[in-house]
């Protein structure tokens, strides 16, 4: 049984209307940007600043919705308002590794990813 | 990014709106960069700036941009700085004419109120639909703004036409 895809092409180029080479790029700056947004939140969670976990989980969330990822936008968008209300502080850490682990995969999807 | 320009004058009067200033102002740069390509392609004549922080395009607003695309939380890259309503309410101060599109991940109806009395032409949510969203507001600030160009151009008609009838009463009556 073939594995279910975490990066979705055609939810991205709905967002760059269709520009295969602004496409190309954005998989580019995602695959840069979103490991030291992580990193900011890890080092934020180590210092239970959490109000600015909330703030980075707010600045990936539409990254990962160009992605198309529905689950992986739930995550971070809990991850979002919990950290923001101060809610369910004691799964942060868990949940955190657990976003940084599928990230990676799909980080490593996208690097992989070609057009055609 | 920041202008540095020696020839900097303070300006805040937005001169054309053809081929004038945009600014884009997201925290998130992947965004950031989607914005500008579509603005661009948008409003080929206009010049789009895009910025990361608040302070960054407050120091740039002398260009006095007929049109900022602004993200309303700006809270991971300015964190000790200005957030989106803030940075609103001084373009409002120092741009009153420039029209603010503000931007947000957050679909909450508090926010797009807070926006829109704080001076905000209109609301956007960052989603699957955001750039077409963004394309038929950014429609109708150019509509706004055509109108007030022609409404301009009526109100010159206007005067001549006074300048005309007393001309020619002036005339009739022989003085």
């Amino acid at each position: 049984m073939k594995e279910e895809s975490l990066f979705n092409y055609n939810t991205l180029m709905l967002y760059v209307n269709g520009n295969n080479v602004l496409g190309e790029r954005i998989k580019r700056m995602i695959v840069a940007e979103i490991p030291k947004d992580l990193a900011k939140m890890e080092a934020a969670l180590h210092k239970e600043d959490w109000g600015f976990v909330g703030a980075m989980a707010h600045k990936i969330k539409p990254i990962i919705q160009m992605c198309g990822n529905k689950k992986l936008y739930d995550c971070v968008e809990s991850i979002e308002k919990d950290g923001k209300q101060h809610l369910a502080l004691h799964t942060m850490g868990s949940r955190l590794r657990n976003l940084k682990l599928q990230i990676a995969l799909l980080l490593t999807e996208i690097e992989h990813h070609t057009q055609y | 990014m920041v202008i540095k320009d020696s020839s900097k004058t303070e300006r805040n009067e937005i001169v054309s709106f053809h081929d004038g200033f945009v600014f884009v102002v997201d925290d998130n740069p992947v965004f950031l960069v989607v914005l500008e390509e579509e603005l661009k392609s948008m409003l080929p004549e206009a010049r789009v700036m895009t910025f990361r922080t608040g302070e960054e395009c407050l120091s740039n607003i002398y260009l006095a941009p007929f049109l900022i695309v602004l993200d309303y939380d700006l809270s991971a890259g300015d964190k000790c700085g200005f957030n989106g309503i803030k940075v609103l309410r001084e373009i409002k101060k120092k741009v009153p004419a420039a029209e603010v599109v503000m931007l947000s991940g957050l679909d909450d109806l508090k926010i797009v109120v807070r926006s829109m009395q704080c001076g905000a032409f209109d609301y956007v949510l960052k989603g699957e639909d955001a750039l077409g969203n963004m394309r038929s507001k950014v429609g109708h600030v150019l509509r706004k703004l055509r109108k007030k160009e022609a409404y301009g151009g009526s109100k010159e008609l206007k005067w001549f036409f006074k300048w005309l009838s007393i001309s020619l009463l002036l005339f009739e009556t022989g003085i």
